[in-house]
């Protein structure tokens, strides 16, 4: 019971849409 | 280079090779020289960095960033995934049965013919593999430095073997942790220098939207597109796969994260990878880019392998040469004076001014390319054997060209380092599964640990001139190159596919596992041999047949108590 990676991805998707 | 970057050059390389053998002098029982000693996670966790990054991705991948964009990111979304299984499923069976090598599990789990098939298949591929790992960097920096690129081989190569012979793991992972330091340290310097060497009046936000005008800045791509090289799909299930191969059964990987003081330590050391990898990666492509930007605004080479192009100007394709370099000198000037307008025009809001001139220094660009590809051929035609990808030779020659002294003596360690890093864990890993799964297992099955220590220095020599003599003896080209990266993918699959039989597929023994491993790697050999298809195929391809063969034959052997004697190593808790 005791990793962001999404995160990343929106933000690369995100830096890909803006710059385009 | 002055005498101030070679000062800084060797006391960083020869200052922390020399400290890695002070700190783990004195005599080491065999669990502490392959074992390493009571490694915290945060070494643990550069450690892996470490021996994954070698100089081919500090001189590679700014030059991929420069070339292609972010997209190569891509490459590495399978890696948080494989890095959680690992540490989910992997490691507490590895820890728990206590093995010095991952192939030690194989023996545990299926029997001895397997053990050895495992180790066999990891020592020629890595035994391969470590020749790359010192030739690459050489053939860079001995071309821009002109150094001898066989003193520079032999020289670097002899300083890895001192201190990892000397010792052993604790020696890898204490110099790894500096290496690591001294190349963040140099990197994040560049990147500053960078940014503050940019045009007066360019913000960071103009930085990426030139860069965005010439589609440097697609980081993700979800097309469905198997033709297109790097895809978000493909990084998520190709990337999965490979990293799961790498991280989980490759010996340079197991060996540093078995050195965990605890499973806690151990995993801690996996997840820091598992979240710091992609931004690791995505900052190095960042720095290609703005490397592309800074470009567009001074004057570039034609192409940026100089000896090679000064090489080729003094024959017949001279005067061809020079007239290209003219035409692209003049196409470069125009989209330095159309980009400067299309950054004025966004300040000032005039958008349709702003399209326009976007739209001329992209017309621009495509003569300035067209000029660099004219010339490749150029290149390509005087010289049949030339290499004419000079990708790998954008970052170093803006460091040499742009970065301050002592700084660019920094940036030449970071290579350097990269290269200690790499090589040492791998040279460690050659060592220790010839002795752990072949002198200790076959040869001398009656060694003591003092024998066995021994044994393991002297492997680990002899592995380190191996590779110091495939780098100097092989004529290594481009394809040589891309060979080595060919020979990995074709006896990855088979040794993943041997794993996850031993870790998932409870009703698999070892005779049949051993025979189907055989026969998916013959199968893979036959369609390398006939096909066509990217190499990265054959990893998903020798796994998926040597699992699929691995059940076919179980029906056809029998299961011996041996095999069902290795059951109890074989449930993940």
């Amino acid at each position: 019971r005791r990793v962001i990676f999404a995160g990343w991805i929106a933000l690369l998707t995100l830096l890909t849409r803006c710059y385009s | 280079m002055n005498a101030l970057d070679y000062v800084v050059l060797l006391a960083v390389l020869v200052g922390i090779a020399a400290y890695g053998m002070w700190a783990t002098r004195g005599r080491q029982d065999l669990r502490t020289y392959l074992k390493g000693g009571n490694t915290h996670w945060l070494t643990i966790g550069l450690s892996v960095m470490a021996t994954q990054a070698s100089a081919i991705t500090f001189l590679s991948t700014p030059g991929q960033g420069f070339e292609s964009g972010l997209g190569f990111v891509q490459n590495y979304f399978g890696a948080p995934v494989a890095l959680i299984l690992i540490a989910a499923v992997f490691l507490p069976i590895y820890r728990r049965l206590n093995v010095y090598t991952a192939y030690e599990y194989l023996g545990r789990r299926f029997d001895a013919k397997t053990r050895l098939l495992g180790a066999g298949l990891f020592l020629v591929q890595r035994g391969l593999g470590a020749g790359i790992t010192i030739y690459a960097p050489a053939i860079v920096l001995s071309t821009v430095m002109g150094w001898s690129m066989n003193a520079t081989i032999i020289c670097s190569g002899l300083l890895v073997i001192a201190y990892t012979v000397s010792g052993g793991t604790p020696a890898v992972n204490l110099t790894q942790k500096y290496q690591i330091a001294v190349i963040f340290v140099g990197m994040i310097a560049a990147f500053l220098v960078l940014l503050a060497r940019l045009p007066a009046g360019l913000t960071f936000g103009d930085a990426l939207s030139v860069a965005g005008g010439f589609h440097k800045l697609e980081a993700v791509d979800f097309s469905l597109n198997p033709d297109r090289r790097y895809t978000v799909w493909s990084g998520l299930l190709g990337g999965t796969f490979l990293a799961l191969s790498y991280f989980g059964t490759d010996q340079s990987q197991v060996q540093r994260y078995l050195t965990g003081a605890s499973l806690r330590e151990s995993r801690l050391g996996l997840m820091f990878n598992a979240v710091f990898k992609i931004p690791m990666q995505f900052f190095i492509l960042l720095l290609g880019v703005l490397v592309f930007v800074f470009y567009q605004f001074e004057r570039p080479p034609v192409f940026f392998n100089a000896s090679a192009w000064h090489r080729a100007a003094r024959g017949e394709a001279g005067p061809k040469l020079r007239a290209l370099e003219q035409d692209f000198d003049v196409a470069q000037a125009e989209k330095r004076r159309h980009l400067a307008a299309w950054i004025d025009a966004r300040h000032a809001g005039d958008l349709p001014a702003a399209g326009a001139e976007r739209a001329a220094a992209q017309a621009a660009h495509a003569r300035t390319e067209a000029d660099r590809e004219q010339t490749r051929l150029a290149l390509k035609a005087a010289d049949p054997k030339a290499q004419t990808n000079d990708s790998d030779y954008v970052f170093v020659t803006f460091i040499l060209s742009y970065l301050p002294h002592g700084l660019i003596g920094l940036l030449i360690a970071v290579f350097f380092a990269a290269t200690f890093s790499s090589k040492a864990g791998e040279l460690n890993a050659l060592g220790a599964t010839t002795t752990v799964d072949w002198y200790r297992h076959v040869i001398r099955r009656d060694a003591d640990d003092a024998r066995c220590v021994k044994a393991s220095r002297w492997f680990t020599v002899l592995w380190g001139f191996v590779a110091i003599g495939f780098a100097l003896f092989a004529n290594l080209t481009e394809n040589l190159i891309q060979a080595t990266n060919i020979i990995g993918s074709i006896f990855y699959g088979v040794v993943l596919g041997l794993f996850l039989a031993a870790f998932f597929l409870k009703w698999i023994a070892g005779t049949a596992v051993f025979w189907a491993a055989i026969a998916a790697q013959v199968l893979v050999f036959v369609l390398y041999a006939t096909l066509t298809i990217s190499y990265l195929w054959y990893n998903f391809i020798g796994c998926a047949a040597c699992l699929l063969f691995s059940m076919i034959l179980q029906f056809f052997f029998p299961r011996t108590a041996r095999s069902v004697a290795g059951d109890e190593t074989r449930n993940p808790s």
